[in-house]
Formats: structure tokens, C-alpha cells, sequence
């Protein structure tokens, strides 16, 4: 494992790039320091730029397992960590009274491994031959209490269970963590991170990773692409797109075997690309024609 | 430039310092900057070495900030920081009238008293001075009624936060029609109960409770952020925060 795990910030650059993935280097440096720190990285932005992709990325680069923990409100101990497996403890009780057991002997194996559901923080805990990645995914969305929780295990990588033992892991996951910001984290939490803030690619760098996930869409079309959503995000939208948006709009002009932008092909696919129907109101038609022509003039 | 593995064999030194001269530079310009993220930076930067410029903004921008707004004074302190090592001559460019600040940092540097302050303040070498600022009293709070919030001192700015932020917010909160799972809650949630219930063999184990749920009652405030209005706008924006939150 240890070989897998890049020595350098420019070994960490080529692998991420082995999975398509076109980093810029404070985003490699952070999951750099991540990896050889052994701290979780904290990574913040807007929706679509590519925050969860880096997890998955890194566990398949690094031949990982990636344990996902998707947030959301109300999300409790239960299923995000563990559980205790009711139902069979009550059948093993039932079993015990009907052997004859004694109370004791009965009490000494109910709360043990065997009648315990891990949920994933706590597999991330359990011994795996190549440490894997927990992805906790949009932490915003959880409550304050459950954050309180993550301490414990973002700090020391261990979770108390109370009825049973402390599990800790041997060695620990490589955690990220994302938010999109729709509430501020708890300092608590975040000081046990490092931080990456993940902006909209510029040009040059949207251009590439265009290039490399939609690779038959040519160099031209490309080009036309980046420069029309990076003109797109300078307007004043209610939800300006995102990277992902970019690929998908690509694959769909692709799927319609567009050569080039055009402002009816334009029109047709604004829906892939904006997800509120104020803002594609606003840009469809004659704004989008005018940006067109910025584009064209500026890509030739 | 130093390489990871020379860096390692000399972990102090002037380097180390400077380090933690410059978080102290951060914490002064508002930045939430704690000692173990001090420590954290000096451990990453034994891990990713000081070859390039870049990398190690990289670095310290990843163990110094946790949060998206304060890239920007991070960038800018930076960039003041670690161009110059002669740091005093640097301050005394940045604070003469004459000259405002076209120095290192381009033209940006300037416009940010918050960080001047913060860098001014490596020229006093009395912590006991300091003290005697953070203290807040009456007098303080007397004097803060009366200031310009655009020609307010780092000083006065965060103590400002700080009244506001001490605000009990008076809007009352609306109680929705809708309700949160909540362990201490006054219904008894018995759609959760019955769940528990059937994957339990019929046994209750615990009273799933739920509580309703309240948001805050909704504010619209339009706010000019225009350059001129903008310590205005962003003070005003913390009277809102205090209020609603």
C-alpha cells in the first residue's frame, strides 16, 4: 500500500490525472498533505465542481475501497455508524430462556460484533488490507449533534460503543469531506481538517478536462464549449454551472452531432446546462446569441 | 529554495519562526488562525518541502484557512509577507500617507487597512500593549457608537463584531407545520415507532419523539455593496446575521 501512495505533489498531479482527474496544484498540494498527514481533507465549493469525484478518484487510484456516507437532516448514530441488531439479540435471548441458559451467561454475549450492523463510519474503522476512503458528503446538510459526533472519529479515527468497546482503526481511512456551504460547519470540525476551497476551473484548465472526458467532441467544439460557459458564469444567474454541467452539455451536443455552437442548438440544450427556468428564461435567445458572438470572436 | 528532505533535518530555525510570525500577522487581520493550525503547517511543510513558491502558499493556505471568504486576505497577507523578507520597510511603505502601498503586492494591497493594521502590529514588541486593547469595557463600547465604520482600526472592527454578535436576536422564530425527529420532543413519532416496532419482532425499544419545526421568520434586506458602501453593507450584514440567527 504504502507504494500506491504518491511521494510527491507532482506524483500526486500524475495520479489523479491516470483517473482523468485535472487537478490544479493547491487542490494537489491539500490532498497531498492529506494523504501524507493522515488528516482529513475539508473540501468547500460550489455544487458541481467536482468535490465528491475527488473520493472516488482516489479510492480507485488507489486500488481503495470507497465508503460513502451520504448526509442529509436527521441523519443519527444509527446509520451512520452503528447499530445494534435488535431483532437477533431478542431471538438469541428467546434462545438462551429456552436452553436453559443462565441470565448471565446470556447477558455476556448480547452486545458483542456478532449482533452489530456496522454503518460506514465504523467500517471505515474496521481493519482493511488498503486503507479506504470515506467520503462524508455534504456535511452541511447533517445537524450540529451528529457533527458533534464526527469528532471522535475525524480526531483519533476511533468510535466508542458504549456497550461494547472502542474501536479504533489500525490504520486510519482517507477521509474527505465535502459541503456546499448551504450552513457554516462547526470551527470544531474543521480545525481537525485541512481546508481546500474548490472554485470554478479557468479556462485553460476547463478546456483540458473537457478534453479528457469528452474526448471525440474535437478540439474546436471544445474550445467554443469552455469559452461559452466560462462567459455564462460571468452573468448574474441564480445558479451558475458548474463543471459537471460543462461535461454534460458536451456529451449532449455530442449525442446531437454538433459540429459547432449554434444559437438554435444553443436554445435547445440551455437545460442541461442552467436548472432554473428564470435563468434559462434569461438567456435564451437574444443573450444567448450575443455571448455566442463574444465567443466567437474571441475562439475564432 | 530548501527540498522536503533539508528541510526536515532542521525542523526550527528562521523558518519556523516565520511561520508562526505570520499566523500571528493572520489572527491580527480577523483570521481565525489557532496555534495547532500553527503546528499543523510547520508538520505539512516537513512533509511537502518549500521547493516552489507556489506550493507553499498552497501548503499554508491549506492548514491556515477554513473558510471560503478569507482567501482573499490570506492571498493578500501573503503576498506582503513572504515577498520581502525585510518586513519592517514593507509596514513603513504601507503606512506612510505618501505612499500607498504600491509595493509588493500590486495594487490590492492597499485597499485592506484590516491587514495593515495586523502587519503594524509586528512593530510593537509589547504583548502587554495589546492586552490592553482586547480588553473590552464600557469606554470601548462608548467609543464604538460614534466611529465611522469605514475608518474603524482592525481593533475596533472585530470589537464592533463582537457587540453585534452578542446581540439576542428578537425575531421571533415561526413554528412550522412540520416536525424534526428530536430525542427530547413533545409527540411521540409513531409512524418511526411502528417501523422500530416491525424490525424489532414487535418490541419497543425506545420512544422515537419528534418536536415541530421552527425557521426563522423571513427578512429581506437589500444592501448596496458597492466599494464605497461596502464596510457598511458588511457591518450591517452582521447586525442582520445577530438578529436572525
Amino acid at each position: 500500500m504504502e507504494s500506491r501512495l504518491p511521494a510527491s505533489i507532482d506524483a500526486t498531479h500524475e495520479l489523479l490525472l491516470s483517473r482523468d482527474y485535472v487537478a490544479d496544484r493547491a487542490l494537489t498540494t491539500a490532498v497531498y498533505l492529506a494523504l501524507k498527514l493522515e488528516r482529513p481533507l475539508f473540501i468547500e465549493g460550489e455544487p458541481g465542481t467536482g468535490k465528491t469525484e475527488i473520493a472516488k478518484v482516489l479510492a480507485s487510484a488507489l486500488g481503495a475501497e470507497l465508503i460513502r456516507l451520504q448526509c442529509y437532516e436527521g441523519l443519527d448514530v444509527n446509520l451512520a455508524a452503528y447499530e445494534w441488531n435488535y431483532a437477533r439479540q431478542m431471538l438469541e435471548i428467546r434462545l438462551g430462556e429456552a436452553a436453559g441458559d443462565s441470565r448471565e451467561k446470556i447477558a455476556a454475549n448480547l452486545f458483542s460484533q456478532e449482533f452489530l450492523i456496522a454503518r460506514p463510519l465504523l467500517r471505515a474503522l474496521e481493519p482493511h488490507p488498503t486503507p479506504p476512503v470515506l467520503l462524508i458528503d455534504e456535511l452541511d446538510r447533517t445537524d450540529e449533534p451528529f457533527e458533534a459526533y464526527l469528532l471522535e472519529v475525524l480526531s483519533d479515527f476511533q468510535i466508542t460503543i458504549p456497550e461494547w468497546k472502542t474501536v479504533k482503526a489500525a490504520r486510519p481511512p482517507i477521509v474527505v469531506i465535502t459541503s456546499n456551504r448551504t450552513r457554516e460547519i462547526h470551527d470544531a470540525v474543521k480545525r481537525r481538517c485541512l481546508y481546500h476551497w474548490v472554485d470554478y476551473p479557468d479556462a485553460a484548465r476547463e478546456f483540458a478536462i473537457v478534453r479528457r472526458k469528452v474526448p471525440d467532441a474535437g478540439e474546436a467544439l471544445s474550445k467554443q464549449i469552455v469559452a461559452f460557459v466560462q462567459a455564462l458564469r460571468q452573468l448574474d444567474l441564480y445558479k451558475l454551472p458548474g463543471l459537471s454541467e460543462t461535461i454534460e452539455w458536451g456529451r449532449a451536443l455530442l449525442a446531437l452531432d454538433a459540429l459547432a455552437l449554434d444559437p438554435q442548438t444553443i436554445d435547445d440544450t440551455l437545460g442541461v446546462l442552467l436548472k432554473y427556468q428564470d435563468d434559462i428564461a434569461r438567456v435564451r435567445g437574444s443573450e444567448a446569441a450575443r455571448l455566442l458572438e463574444t465567443v466567437a470572436a474571441k475562439v475564432g | 529554495m530548501l527540498s522536503a528532505s533539508a528541510l526536515r533535518d532542521r525542523p526550527s530555525g528562521r523558518l519556523a519562526d516565520n511561520v508562526l510570525h505570520f499566523t500571528r500577522v493572520l489572527r491580527k487581520a480577523g483570521l481565525p488562525v489557532g496555534t495547532d493550525r500553527a503546528l499543523l503547517a510547520l508538520e505539512a511543510l516537513r512533509v511537502a518541502g518549500i521547493e516552489s513558491r507556489e506550493d507553499f502558499r498552497a501548503t499554508l493556505r491549506a492548514c491556515l484557512i477554513d473558510r471560503g471568504e478569507h482567501r482573499a486576505l490570506f492571498d493578500q497577507a501573503f503576498e506582503i509577507f513572504w515577498k520581502d523578507p525585510d518586513l519592517l520597510a514593507q509596514v513603513m511603505r504601507l503606512l506612510l500617507p505618501s505612499a500607498p502601498g504600491r509595493t509588493a503586492g500590486g495594487s490590492t494591497v492597499d485597499a485592506n487597512r484590516r491587514l495593515a493594521t495586523a502587519l503594524s502590529g509586528q512593530m510593537l514588541p509589547a504583548p502587554e500593549q495589546a492586552a490592553l486593547i482586547v480588553a473590552p469595557s464600557w469606554s470601548d463600547r462608548e467609543q464604538l457608537r460614534k466611529v465611522d465604520f469605514d475608518t474603524m482600526t482592525s481593533e475596533e472592527w472585530l470589537a464592533a463584531q463582537r457587540v453585534v454578535a452578542a446581540l439576542d436576536p428578537f425575531l421571533a422564530r415561526i413554528v412550522t407545520r412540520r416536525s424534526v425527529p428530536d430525542e427530547r420532543g413533545t409527540r411521540i413519532d409513531f409512524r418511526q415507532l411502528l417501523r422500530n416496532t416491525a424490525r424489532h419482532g414487535g418490541h419497543i425499544a425506545v420512544l422515537p419523539r419528534r418536536r415541530p419545526r421552527t425557521r426563522p421568520s423571513p427578512l429581506v434586506v437589500i444592501v448596496d455593496i458597492s466599494g464605497s458602501m461596502s464596510r457598511y453593507s458588511r457591518m450591517f450584514l452582521h447586525f442582520v446575521h445577530a438578529l436572525t440567527s
